[in-house]
């Protein structure tokens, strides 16, 4: 399509080591910036916590560090970690929600991303620790400008960490478009909140005209984030060929920055638009379409990332309906999933960077049977699935739980019937990424694949057993939302009621959490005593031994089932799986090109054409001068 | 050769059951014959009329399955190639116990019409243990259906043990059966 | 507590005795159809105690030799969400766990498991079975949600004792009356989940081998088996409540199933099968839009 960087600037990202004149360097650059950043926040009056300068400071530290990556893993760890002590607090608004949720899902990927970044480039450590402090200022910003200032700082150090990953030039570049087109025209939203140039508009900026246009602009930029439709190309590429250590924060953290963002707007722009109940109608449609055909499009990829990568965005879908609704118990199945969002879809690509990481390829049809390898990893990734998934005793249920109900108390019963076959058609995905990656035929090349590095069974033993904890008592993470929604939302209830412990009753439905663990854990004890008890001689059969009419399969590859998996459903949907958008944008691109390809006729790049432009325009002035026009 | 020992070792008399349940369960499995649907030669076009309309094989609790996994009774209907033979005897291990071999028509007990062929067996009981012999070139499917009457009351009476009959002389049926299959070629966990 | 959950107990046992029951009255009704006797009413608990006590079986692995408790569970778990006589303290199970939202994902727990196991025995036939049955529940689940939105939507309840309770009051108050086209979606969504006939592509026996279980044997089997026939009974109670008004006593109860079992059950006896996109085709137009018609005229009016 076109070329991006040539080679000589793709170096600034492959630096391995420090060198003593870039040592220097870097120091006078961290002196100046610490001391230009003082001075310029100041005289505009902008706020700038101590600690997100000890972050940028501490970013530029680990870059110093550059020669041994388990230093640079334990400096961002500890960084972190002393952020998150210093910002837990107790009142729960909802920028400290999000900041914790920032900084527990940095340490948490962070911690796990040790082994797997050590063939990464030097800069890895250091631009995410600059993520999570532009996303920590995204959080803690108390006004427009701050709030974009810090996240073209976040779409400028992730599009750098994507890059720096081998064959994400193209990904990284477009992600960096999009996000640049989301930037743009949150600018110009702001700007049409306050005419003043030297005003900086706060969060509840009363629009003086136009309030829609800006609404719908600044939106813009966090729709872009979160990856809706039409506004996702980026999002497949963009995850799946980023480096692994960091997809998790990318899905888990970066995206929901746009939530963050999108429940700003809802909260204090919407509601100055006259018509906002149709605009938001517009918007729970929009997460709809988002998430039923991000799942679509999910069932048909064939690297486990890309699944991945459009469940991810499919699932951001559910949040952004939770957020249109407005309502507070749709704002409790927002702010729900997106945490438990975190956890199971950070359990789910952390599971696959460790079996990249051991297996050496992340393409389904080539992968095949680890689980006999990787029992933990197998083990640690069903649970997520089954989050994922949304099935009762584990966590991901409440979210749809809140939602459905949402849904149906405010009445919008054919965007529930669109969530609700978007969570069908998970199932579809779901099953293949457990059968193609852990289940049925080992191959023979992975017969000496090790475990996953020790780091990442912490943090997938830590997430699995969040999702079930949180599934057996969603309290533990509604409490949460429960405050963010009566302190800064302004709702008197969260929608729900407790009326036991555990039982959580809607105006419409109810459901009791505890039982159904307590329930599903002790009947699955009982029928498997009774399974085990029976004791019939149960021998175990080698791989190879299936009934398979009386002859022996070959080889491992003749009898695994993982390439195309759902041919028989794209026979069904392949009308909808078409990449309209996709076309879309080169028809524009194709357009814009044509158009400046017209320029050249003018713009010839040779310095004759040049030089000749420059007499005639002089000429032509002298003329008009002397003519008197000016 | 094959590595069975684990399972070699095991006597499935030595298993312990009460008297009761077991004539209870040899009622329950004579009543309840899972035959494999694998037609091995000329005498399985005997079976279709069967199992059809108008002699009606299920009332008796006769069903045809489509794997060996799950079914009790193997059905040699006719002649039987040295090519079969390796694949029967695939199809026969991967059965579960107890199990039952049914040997329909003339070929199989004593060779039959092509009892001078270079390619057939002469005698099943050699590479399998039969349970029930049923004569004709081919039987007719009442004839087929006496035979299953036959092998339900050798059920019932507890005299069916091929299948043990088989774990017990393993050794002896596997020299038979590798002096006729040339290329054994077999894997271990056949078994 | 204890009461309730001896009952359950008690209720799951006779729940798969009756599911039992009626696959085998289903056999001797289809082969009455084809004009020859049949097996025995019974003959299904005989099959599934042979299998029971087969003295050997075979193990893929893990997942594999969990599969069958996965399947049971999902089939006894879904029975014990669902009440079979309404507003009674020992017949209605575990109802107050859970709403008919968590029924309906919880229903796919069993299903989970199987397809666990089922891909681990590292049979192609399995895994290719599996996602016919998983792309052929996309299907069915469109017409069905149509028909649990609905009615959930128009009595603004989505618990099983609010929906039986807007239906008490005689005959013409059942869903199957007041929402007549929402229950033919229902019903022909009800197909679907029941596997049967034009819609029986997942176990296939002429293709794949019987589907999902094909490796399955022995005692895994029979669990298996007994997991769907409980299975079955749970989803008739959940059209008894859904459709035609919940059940005041046991025998009626027991009439209201019988009739559900028979909508299948006559449907199957006659067709020959669908090709899995011919069938999710089919779900997604002709049951979607005789409910859309409800669906509409229920959106209009209530909102």
């Amino acid at each position: 399509m076109f070329t991006i960087s040539d080679s000589e600037s793709d170096k600034v990202f492959e630096i391995k080591g420090s060198t003593l004149p870039s040592l220097v360097n870097t120091i006078v650059m961290f002196f100046i910036s610490l001391i230009g950043g003082f001075f310029f926040f100041s005289k505009t009056g902008i706020y700038i916590p101590e600690t997100m300068l000890i972050l940028f400071a501490g970013s530029i530290l680990i870059f110093v560090l550059g020669f041994s990556r388990i230093l640079q893993w334990l400096v961002s760890l500890g960084l972190t970690g002393y952020a998150f002590y210093i910002y837990m607090g107790n009142s729960m608004s909802l920028s400290q929600f999000f900041l914790m949720m920032i900084l527990a899902g940095g340490i948490l990927f962070l911690f796990a991303s040790y082994p797997v970044s050590k063939k990464y480039s030097s800069m890895f450590y250091p631009l995410f620790l600059l993520t999570i402090f532009s996303m920590v200022g995204i959080s803690l910003s108390k006004d427009w400008i701050m709030l974009f200032i810090f996240w073209e700082l976040m779409s400028w150090f992730s599009y750098m960490i994507i890059n720096s990953s081998d064959n994400a030039k193209r990904a990284s570049w477009i992600y960096l478009i999009m996000s640049a087109i989301g930037g743009y025209a949150m600018l110009t939203g702001i700007k049409l909140l306050s005419p003043s140039v030297n005003l900086i508009p706060q969060f509840s900026a009363k629009a003086l005209s136009l309030p829609i246009l800006a609404s719908i602009l600044i939106f813009t930029a966090f729709l872009v984030k979160m990856a809706t439709a039409p506004l996702h190309i980026w999002a497949r590429d963009a995850y799946g060929d980023s480096p692994d250590a960091f997809t998790p924060a990318l899905s888990g953290i970066l995206s929901k920055m746009g939530v963050f963002g999108g429940i700003l707007t809802v909260l204090y722009l919407i509601p100055q638009i006259k018509s906002s109940s149709v605009i938001l109608y517009g918007l729970g449609w929009l997460g709809a379409i988002t998430a039923l055909f991000m799942t679509l499009f999910a069932v048909f990829q064939e690297d486990a990332k890309r699944v991945l990568a459009y469940s991810s965005v499919g699932q951001v879908g559910y949040i952004l309906i939770g957020i249109a609704l407005s309502t507070s118990l749709g704002y409790s199945a927002a702010l729900y999933h997106t945490v438990n969002h975190l956890i199971f879809k950070g359990l789910l690509f952390v599971a696959i960077a460790g079996v990249i990481y051991r297996a050496g390829t992340s393409s389904l049809p080539a992968l095949g049977g680890l689980i006999r390898k990787m029992p933990f990893t197998f083990f640690a990734f069903l649970l997520g699935i089954i989050a994922l998934a949304g099935i009762p005793p584990l966590s991901g249920f409440a979210g749809k739980w809140l939602l459905y109900t949402a849904l149906i108390e405010k009445g919008w019963i054919f965007i529930l019937l669109v969530a609700m076959m978007a969570s069908t058609i998970a199932f579809l995905y779901c099953f293949k990424l457990l059968h193609a990656i852990f289940l049925g035929q080992p191959k023979d090349k992975f017969k000496d694949v090790k475990k996953a590095p020790i780091t990442i069974n912490i943090v997938q033993l830590l997430l699995a057993i969040l999702t079930m904890a949180i599934g057996a008592k969603p309290g533990l993470l509604l409490d949460f939302t429960e405050k963010v929604i009566k302190i800064t939302l302004g709702f008197a209830t969260p929608g729900y009621t407790y009326a036991s412990t555990y039982k959580i009753v809607s105006s419409i439905g109810y459901w009791n959490a505890w039982f159904m663990m307590i329930f599903v854990g002790g009947a699955f004890v009982i029928i498997l005593a009774l399974f085990a008890i029976n004791n019939p001689k149960i021998r175990k059969v080698g791989q190879l031994d299936i009934g398979y009419s009386g002859e022996v399969p070959d080889s491992p590859e003749s009898v695994h089932f993982g390439y195309d998996m759902y041919a028989h459903f794209r026979r069904v949907v392949w009308f909808m799986i078409k990449p309209v958008a996709e076309g879309i944008y080169k028809g524009i691109y194709s357009t814009i090109n044509a158009g400046v390809d017209f320029l050249r006729r003018f713009y010839t790049g040779d310095i004759n054409t040049y030089a000749i432009w420059v007499i005639v325009s002089l000429i032509t002035i002298l003329y008009l001068l002397n003519k008197g026009v000016f | 050769m094959a590595d069975n020992k684990h399972f070699l070792n095991d006597k499935p008399e030595k298993l312990t059951y009460a008297r009761v349940w077991e004539k209870f369960d040899n009622w329950a499995r004579a009543n309840s014959l899972w035959v494999v649907a694998y037609g091995t030669g000329c005498g399985s076009i005997e079976i279709p009329p069967m199992v059809t309309s108008r002699f009606d094989a299920e009332r008796f609790g006769v069903n045809m399955v489509g794997t060996p996994r799950q079914a009790d009774v193997l059905i040699i209907s006719g002649y039987l190639a040295v090519k079969t033979l390796k694949r029967v005897i695939r199809v026969y291990e991967q059965m579960q116990s107890p199990k039952y071999v049914v040997a329909l028509g003339a070929c199989p007990i004593n060779g039959g019409m092509y009892f001078d062929s270079y390619n057939t067996i002469n005698l099943l009981d050699k590479y399998l243990p039969v349970d029930v012999w049923l004569t004709g070139c081919m039987p007719r499917p009442e004839a087929i259906l006496s035979a299953f009457a036959d092998l339900m009351k050798r059920i019932k009476e507890g005299r069916a043990d091929g299948w043990k009959k088989y774990i017990d002389n393993l050794g002896e049926y596997r020299k038979n059966q590798e002096k006729i299959i040339k290329n054994w070629k077999m894997p271990n966990y056949n078994w | 507590m204890f009461n309730k959950i001896l009952f359950a107990l008690i209720a799951a046992i006779v729940a798969l005795a009756y599911g039992l029951f009626l696959g085998g009255l289903s056999r001797k009704i289809m082969a009455r159809l084809h004009g020859r006797k049949g097996p025995t009413v019974f003959q299904n608990f005989i099959d599934v105690w042979k299998l029971f006590r087969k003295r050997t079986a075979i193990s893929h692995g893990v997942m594999f030799y969990l599969a069958p408790t996965f399947r049971f569970l999902g089939g006894v778990g879904t029975f014990l969400l669902v009440p079979i006589v309404f507003d009674s303290p020992y017949l209605s199970n575990f109802s107050f766990g859970g709403d008919l939202i968590v029924l309906i994902y919880f229903m796919v727990f069993g299903c989970l498991g199987m397809a666990l196991g089922a891909s681990e025995s590292g049979h192609p036939h399995s895994a290719i079975a599996v996602t016919r049955g998983l792309s052929q529940m996309a299907g069915y689940e469109l017409p069905f949600l149509i028909a649990v939105i609905g009615i959930a939507f128009a009595n603004h309840t989505i618990t099983f004792q609010g929906i039986i309770q807007a239906q008490q009051g005689g005959i013409l108050h059942w869903n199957l009356f007041q929402y007549p086209f929402l229950s033919i979606a229902a019903l022909i969504s009800m197909l679907g989940m029941y596997m049967s006939y034009p819609f029986a592509v997942v176990m296939a026996p002429q293709e794949i081998a019987v589907g999902p279980p094909t490796e399955f044997s022995s005692e895994f089997l029979s669990f298996m088996f007994s997991g769907r026939s409980i299975f079955a009974v749970a989803k008739y109670l959940v059209f008894m409540n859904l459709l035609l008004g919940g059940a005041t006593n046991l025998l009626e109860a027991f009439i209201k199933t019988f009739i559900l079992f028979l909508w299948p059950l006559f449907i199957t006896g006659v067709f020959p099968r669908f090709r899995l996109e011919q069938s999710v085709r089919f779900f997604w137009t002709y049951p979607v839009l005789i409910g859309l018609i409800d669906f509409i005229g229920i959106f209009i009016t209530r909102s």
